[in-house]
């Protein structure tokens, strides 16, 4: 019950900013909703943790374990850094005349509802509801991406709505050959995920593969694997950059929730060996693709974007190398990336806001312009790329572990190939476009106070769990393993 | 290579069940091809929803359509898809005077 009050937090808030005509007071009244629901949900986390981790499941239709209070948690973070970041960000853009003040509050309104629909989906126990919710958060993020109305903003939003949702219809698809195979070979009529892991080791093995790859290029379009990602670096590029933080950090990883699910139940009726093939397949195509896309990037946004589908490529892995500890090791790194790049938006936001611009080229000295965050970006850069005392060398390097452990040794040399490239990309371009000298165009702004608090919120989690994992954090990823491996232990073949 | 599918793969006894299974499959396909070949935006969501209905048509035809409530959910969101997606249109046309998609160019890379 206590984690339904949860999610109705960002649902009353967009009634509220509809209600509410001064975008300052809303800016921070969104927040403050924000900060409450981070906080209800640490407790929960700690609740359910200390409570041995049962899972909830509520009148069939909420089903809450280990998973969804990861990708729970994952979100509310993500969520609390953007909110914070919009005051100061929005209130900028409306200061400046570049939207209106009726145009804030329908900001604020969107930002909400697309915040509710993606704490819904992990709690969903309904296969269809989640398909249906997922789409939910395509056609909201939509507006948000075309918020602008310029030509390319349009053309971003437009390219984003058309291939996600015929992405997803393909994972449409993939329910629905699943619920075929439940109906007819293990007799349970019903899309509950929990009733259908009962009867999963009856499933028709061909009806599983077909549906299960329809399942990974549908969900897969949403995350952005390799080759369905084309409408991702053309929203995270175009929409406002609180947004991109959210779509990047936490959007993709909500599909991979999805895919994770069926994961689970393909796992029972095949063995492992044939997910674990297909992600790595998927996964190392993504990291390849990112890698030879950031070395001729000239688009700041777009830059970060690609080095998104590196990651999630990454993640994939993984969570493909599943076995080996891969899943430990694939959702660390999902939570990792969804900080890291949030925090990397938001610095490039700022960068943005004051050249106006998003060329590399014309972005230069950011450090004479604006030393906070200059430095702030410098330090992410270092998080991102995955050097040490940061999260995201633990999570890259376990990955690596993982491969190794599994004897994919050829997985593993083209992926530290890749990694070293885009790792080379990124350090080429962003070290440009904070050193040198600031164009004399350009005057030195004023750095604002709510970007400074999200950006140091954000940086306790990439330094902090570089240096300690809490005992907390660790049991709930462990506990996410076994959901993934329990079931598929006792097999019935 | 729709029968292939359904004859093989999904092992269809019945005639019925088999010929509903086969033109769904076939809508489907169709569906995608007008996407992909089609450059006007309107075409564009003309095939997702060709779309839909051959996957509605393989789930009546396999197993009796899916439970209720998840139906009515699922029109609901087709509806509330094609309000925002015409909505794009109306912006699309505006800004480019045009709804052809292939004057959309300038985001490459």
């Amino acid at each position: 019950m206590f984690i339904l009050l949860i999610i109705l937090i960002p649902f009353v808030l967009s009634l509220l900013a509809l209600a509410i005509k001064k975008e300052k007071i809303l800016g921070i009244i969104n927040a403050f909703g924000y900060a409450i629901l981070f906080g209800m949900c640490l407790l929960f986390t700690k609740n359910f943790i200390s409570g041995g981790s049962v899972p909830i499941n509520l009148w069939k239709t909420f089903y809450i374990d280990s998973l969804s209070v990861f990708f729970i948690l994952t979100t509310a973070i993500v969520a609390l850094a953007a909110s914070i970041y919009s005051v100061g960000y929005i209130g900028v853009e409306v200061k400046e005349g570049v939207i209106s003040a009726r145009k804030a509050g329908g900001y604020f309104h969107l930002f909400n509802l697309f915040c509710f629909t993606m704490l819904v989906v992990p709690l969903l126990n309904n296969l269809a509801m989640v398909w249906i919710t997922i789409e939910m958060t395509t056609l909201v993020s939509a507006f948000l991406v075309g918020f602008h109305n310029v030509k390319e903003s349009i053309e971003a939003a437009w390219k984003y709505i058309i291939i996600c949702s015929v992405g997803i219809t393909f994972a449409l698809l993939g329910v629905i050959f699943f619920y075929y195979t439940s109906s007819v070979n293990a007799g349970i009529n019903s899309l509950n995920w929990t009733r259908m892991i009962e009867g999963a080791h009856l499933f028709d093995h061909n009806v599983v593969k077909i549906a299960f790859l329809f399942i990974i290029v549908g969900y897969g379009t949403k995350a952005g694997l390799a080759p369905m990602h084309n409408w991702l670096p053309d929203a995270h590029s175009q929409a406002l950059s609180p947004i991109s933080g959210l779509l990047s950090g936490v959007l993709l990883k909500i599909s991979l929730y999805a895919i994770l699910r069926f994961v689970i139940l393909a796992n029972i009726a095949l063995g492992y060996a044939f997910c674990s093939k297909l992600l790595i397949i998927f996964g190392l195509f993504s990291v390849a693709v990112a890698a030879g896309f950031i070395l001729v990037q000239r688009d700041l946004k777009r830059l970060l974007a690609y080095s998104s589908v590196e990651n999630i490529g990454l993640a994939t892995l993984g969570i493909g190398l599943g076995p080996y500890g891969g899943i430990f090791a694939g959702l660390l790194h999902i939570f990792n990336h969804a900080v890291v790049k949030a925090f990397m938006f938001f610095c490039a936001g700022e960068a943005v806001r004051v050249y106006r611009t998003n060329s590399i080229f014309k972005i230069r000295g950011m450090l004479q312009c604006m030393p906070f965050t200059a430095v702030a970006m410098f330090l992410g850069l270092f998080a991102l790329v995955g050097l040490p005392p940061f999260a995201i060398f633990i999570s890259k390097l376990s990955i690596i572990i993982s491969a190794f452990k599994g004897r994919y040794y050829f997985v593993s040399a083209l992926m530290l190939i890749f990694i070293a490239l885009a790792f080379a990309g990124l350090l080429h371009h962003i070290t440009r476009v904070i050193l040198g000298n600031k164009p004399q165009t350009v005057e030195r702004p004023k750095e604002l106070l709510s970007t400074k608090i999200a950006l140091l919120f954000l940086g306790i989690f990439i330094l902090g769990l570089g240096l300690w994992t809490p005992p907390v954090f660790c049991d709930l990823l462990t506990n996410c393993q076994k959901i993934i491996f329990s079931f598929a232990e006792n097999p019935g073949h | 290579m729709s029968y292939i599918f359904a004859y093989k793969i999904m092992c269809l006894g019945k005639t019925v069940e088999l010929a509903a299974f086969v033109i769904s499959i076939s809508t489907i396909c169709i569906g995608s091809f007008i996407m992909v070949a089609r450059m006007k935006a309107l075409t564009q969501i003309i095939g997702l929803l060709v779309m839909e209905n051959g996957i509605f048509l393989a789930a009546s035809a396999i197993i009796g359509g899916m439970p209720f409530f998840v139906e009515i959910a699922l029109f609901f969101d087709i509806f509330v898809f094609v309000i925002i997606i015409e909505i794009f249109v109306y912006k699309v046309n505006r800004l480019f005077t045009h709804i052809d998609t292939s004057r959309m160019k300038s985001l490459k890379g």
